[in-house]
């Protein structure tokens, strides 16, 4: 098939193309491609950013990007002037700035998924009087995406986009249990890393076995001491994504065996229609 | 809208090109919100101030990086998922939030108001952290990311009080450009409540961040990078009336910001 002929290797066009173009029509010419690049690059050095971390310097940041120590400088100015970083710790030292709360604030209240969610996950609570949590993993932690809590259950001060912790809530655990082996070999990994969670390893692998076993697994007292909850995952087989929905009350409140015995069939039953839900919406076309 | 005089940078050398270029297609992700979920490319440009074939490459670009979302549907965009990864998680874990927290839920409670802390973002405050009691979680739309203008919030005008000199001149400057006839009332609001803060500590705004929403709120300035911030708390004008910010909430507001600081210079 004949190469299709653009406009730059026309040879009419080769013809009239001035030898030197003008200074602001040659800055268009580089910025268009340029542009792209360094959109992606800033875009990097947010991603640089990881949450065990602390803030980073302009070195950490052109290691860690393997960008030029320059770009990295002209870089970082654009992201403080935007809001994107903000300084921290001691001097040149930076961390994600208020924009990027912002826009993470602003895709949390605009993900359809809560749209879905947010009745079905309410029912539940309403009729269990427990609290409900739809979460998926964000930067190793849980991403809370929808919360709900019946009048009666307590506020245990989560809403959509908190982070909860992986490795000892039921959310976070019924996440990992449905990762693939390498995934979840690398949260675990990460997880014995910190000197906070190495204990709970083998509570990990006994909810493992729960959710082998009954497709839900338990977390009594592990998150704070004074709660209880059970989790199960969500996962969504057209995309592979997945997400995980838990409910829980204290522990004074609730009775551990009508949590298992009665919560778990409903909330797997939750999950289900959560899932048809989204796999519904999916063929709608964004709601 | 914002005042944009990031991309009025006249692009002579490269350099300034690319500065341009990257705040551009960042400005792009910042004009989405909570009230504009879905943008298409010329409401996109009219909130940036961008020409529209700039605008298209760039939410081209952005969508197949996974920043944005396209609906052919709709013909517009809304935020995707990637945007997380841009340090949400990170701030998650700030400091300053993590010490804040258990004071600020104290006082919401015991106030029956929202406390929030916030950062400002060019002319918003955004709020980092936000702890509401049990009234105020239904009243007030106010979350962790949520914003607010500095020039007409408690928040903001405590904030603008403890900016360094220079600074606090610039953003006055840049907000008579941005409010126009509305200035000159602003003005004198705004540089009454730095009189305030300077005299007393705090300052309070009436009805003007949301009405029959009053508010009082006191700087806070993080000991090691110098950074300000603000912390402040606000509910129904019904039950926070003028009197009982002065008296009762606003000397525990002060007192918070000083052990929040303190704390975080024995973390340093």
């Amino acid at each position: 098939m004949a190469a299709k002929r653009t406009r730059s290797t026309s040879p009419v066009y080769r013809k009239t193309k001035p030898r030197k173009t003008s200074r602001l029509a040659s800055a268009s010419l580089t910025a268009r491609g340029d542009d792209v690049v360094s959109l992606r690059r800033s875009l990097e050095i947010l991603r640089a950013f990881q949450p065990d971390d602390g803030p980073l310097s302009r070195h950490d940041i052109a290691q860690r990007t393997g960008l030029p120590n320059t770009t990295v400088a002209r870089l970082i100015h654009t992201l403080l002037t935007l809001g994107y970083l903000s300084r921290a710790g001691t001097h040149s030292s930076y961390r994600p700035g208020p924009s990027v709360l912002a826009i993470g604030h602003a895709l949390i209240e605009a993900l359809p998924i809560r749209r879905i969610a947010r009745p079905l996950i309410q029912r539940l609570a309403t009729e269990f009087d427990v609290w409900v949590t739809l979460g998926t993993a964000e930067g190793g932690n849980m991403l809370v995406l929808e919360h709900a809590a019946s009048l009666v259950a307590p506020d245990i001060r989560v809403r959509s986009g908190s982070l909860l912790p992986m490795a000892s809530t039921a959310l976070g655990r019924a996440y990992l249990w449905a990762q693939t082996p390498e995934r979840r070999a690398d949260y675990l990994v990460k997880i014995d890393n910190r000197s906070s969670e190495s204990h709970l390893r083998d509570d990990i692998e006994l909810a493992f076995a729960e959710l082998d076993r009954s497709g839900f697994c338990t977390a009594f007292g592990s998150w704070r001491r004074d709660t209880l909850a059970i989790g199960a995952p969500i996962v969504m087989h057209n995309d592979g994504q997945v997400l995980a929905l838990a409910c829980g009350n204290l522990s004074r409140a609730a009775n551990a065996r009508a949590l298992t015995e009665k919560g778990a069939p409903a909330l797997l039953r939750v999950a289900t229609d959560i899932k048809n839900g989204l796999l519904q919406s999916g063929s709608l076309e964004d709601l | 809208m914002h005042a944009n005089g990031q991309n009025e940078i006249a692009g002579k050398t490269k350099d300034r090109n690319l500065v341009t270029a990257v705040s551009r297609g960042l400005s792009i992700l910042s004009a989405f919100s909570p009230r504009d979920v879905w943008l298409g490319n010329s409401e996109i440009a009219e909130r940036t101030a961008l020409p529209k074939p700039t605008v298209s490459r760039l939410t081209d670009t952005l969508s197949r990086l996974g920043y944005l979302h396209h609906s052919p549907r709709r013909r517009q965009y809304r935020l995707d998922m990637a945007v997380l990864t841009l340090g949400y998680a990170v701030l998650g874990d700030l400091d300053v939030r993590k010490v804040a927290r258990p004071g600020m839920q104290t006082l919401a409670d015991s106030c029956n108001a929202l406390v929030a802390l916030g950062e400002r973002e060019r002319l918003d405050m955004v709020h980092l952290e936000t702890c509401h009691s049990n009234s105020t979680m239904v009243t007030l739309r106010v979350d962790t990311g949520s914003r607010a203008r500095v020039a007409t919030s408690a928040f903001g005008r405590a904030l603008l009080a403890a900016l360094p000199r220079n600074e606090r001149e610039q953003l006055l400057e840049q907000m008579r450009l941005h409010y126009r006839e509305h200035w000159p009332k602003l003005e004198r609001e705004i540089l009454q409540a730095v009189r305030d803060v300077n005299r007393q500590g705090f300052c309070i705004v009436m009805g003007l961040w949301q009405p029959d929403i009053n508010a009082v709120a006191v700087p806070l300035i993080l000991p090691d990078s110098s950074e300000v911030m603000s912390i402040g708390c606000a509910g129904s004008a019904r039950y926070l009336p003028r009197r009982r910010l002065e008296t009762e909430v606003a000397p525990r507001l002060v007192e918070l910001s000083r052990r929040i600081t303190a704390e975080l210079s024995r973390h340093i």
